[in-house]
């Protein structure tokens, strides 16, 4: 589990301070990028700043303790995902979310074997539904609590637990059938020998 | 996820999972985000949850620019109404003018009391030609109440009843003074400010008419100047009428002139 935003920051953030919203923002974002990436949003980048910017807009009303700001702030990046889902099932895909094409990055190569990693998880992860894949990726990519989790999908903590047990099961049977190792390629790639 | 490992392929697919979305620099912001950064931010309502340094001692006045419609919307408002006051005036004195006009050259048929108040509070006092009989019009043409309402108007002149009594009674011996019967006029527009014989005479019509055909007061007038009322009059003449026809007639026969100040006669 991460740890809590710096009370401070949060209280200037409450009242609208500038600075503190980029300590938020820097402290927050990468968690939230990873999450956001994971989900498959064409435009990941974009996708954070408008959760930002809805979390900002909405944090005086916040009402909770600053431990549990984190969940917040990841509840709203759910809302915002589950939003352009939507959206994209009305207008069709934009991007593909493995296309980082001007994702900064000084090694060629260590980038294009993230991307073959990252490729590999998604296609293990396609034998998920999509509320088992949410709960999957809060729990594992954002660490979030079986209730934080619960809290974030607008879901019981019982059906929390269901959901997870099934993907779990889907996991193994379909890395059974796979009948290879659960390390991808790419680490595979990298790995010593 | 913490729980549930105990499957080596999935806990390394947990692990491979953490480490494909694992970020460690946050994202470049948006212009949004970065203009958020650098101002704060707004309230629902629009108020800046904290206060910009530059606007501590409130915001900085209007110098120039914007138009001040409202106030000159006021002042046009204003302006029509002035106006419409001037013309309501206007034309409330023209009608003033026009029946007293009329009145002195005895085309109404009524007798007019026509004491007109410019003022706001004051009512003016008409008694416009009706319906009504001579008789009417000579006896109870104003209300009680609307009389003793005009009783201290101020005239033309603006002069009460009040200041009259104020007046030095040396400096004030070349004005007329109220009860005291004027000259004999001369003209007919003296006629016309003559009112002490509109009751006498049926009307003040029929009194300037006939100054102004015979060039002299009618015989109703002359009568009151020389003291004889006409219920003196009326009496003499009936007692006369009474001496003739004898003890079998009635007495006192009753004439319309009997009943000035009365009313109309009942039945």
């Amino acid at each position: 589990m991460s740890s809590a935003p710096d009370p401070s920051t949060v209280a200037a953030a409450r009242v609208g301070a500038g600075w503190a919203f980029e300590r938020l923002y820097q402290d927050l974002s990468p968690a939230v990028l990873g999450y956001v990436r994971s989900q498959g949003c064409g435009d990941p980048e974009g996708t954070v700043s408008d959760v930002f910017l809805r979390v900002f807009r909405r944090l005086a009303a916040f009402e909770g303790s600053d431990a549990q700001l984190r969940s917040w702030v990841f509840t709203i990046a759910h809302n915002v995902i589950v939003d352009e889902r939507r959206s994209t099932s009305r207008r069709g895909p934009r991007q593909r979310f493995d296309d980082h094409g001007d994702r900064p990055g000084g090694d060629a190569e260590r980038d294009a074997m993230d991307q073959l990693g990252t490729g590999w998880v998604q296609q293990v992860l396609d034998v998920l539904s999509p509320s088992q894949r949410d709960v999957v990726l809060l729990r594992v990519v954002a660490d979030l609590s079986l209730e934080e989790v619960a809290a974030a999908t607008g879901r019981r903590v019982g059906a929390v637990k269901s959901l997870q047990h099934r993907a779990l099961g889907s996991l193994r049977r379909h890395l059974n059938e796979l009948d290879q190792p659960a390390v991808s390629p790419a680490r595979l790639g990298r790995s010593p020998v | 996820m913490r729980h549930d490992t105990s499957h080596e392929p999935t806990r390394a697919l947990f692990d491979e999972l953490r480490a494909a979305f694992e970020v460690t620099e946050p994202p470049a912001p948006s212009p949004a985000l970065a203009m958020v950064f650098a101002t704060g931010l707004t309230t629902d309502n629009g108020d800046l949850l904290a206060t910009a340094a530059s606007n501590a001692n409130g915001s900085a006045s209007q110098t120039a620019g914007l138009p001040n419609w409202t106030g000159r919307r006021i002042t046009m408002i204003k302006d029509l109404m002035i106006h419409v006051r001037t013309r309501v005036a206007a034309a409330v004195l023209g009608a003033t003018v026009a029946m007293a006009g009329m009145g002195a050259a005895g085309a109404l048929n009524a007798p007019i009391r026509f004491v007109s108040s410019f003022g706001d509070d004051t009512p003016a006092c008409v008694s416009a030609p009706d319906e009504s009989t001579e008789d009417d019009l000579a006896g109870d043409a104003l209300p009680e109440d609307e009389s003793a309402a005009c009783e201290d108007q101020p005239g033309d002149d603006g002069v009460t009843d009040d200041d009259l009594d104020a007046v030095d009674p040396e400096s004030a011996s070349d004005e007329p003074v109220a009860g005291e019967i004027p000259e004999a006029p001369t003209t007919v527009s003296e006629a016309a400010h003559i009112h002490d014989f509109d009751e006498a005479c049926g009307n003040h019509g029929a009194y300037v008419s006939h100054v102004a055909r015979f060039g002299e007061e009618p015989e109703c007038a002359t009568d009151v100047r020389s003291g004889v009322s006409q219920d003196q009059v009326d009496e003499a003449d009936a007692n006369a009428v009474e001496d003739e026809a004898g003890d079998d007639r009635g007495k006192g026969r009753p004439t319309s002139r009997s009943n000035h100040g009365h009313g109309k006669p009942k039945g």
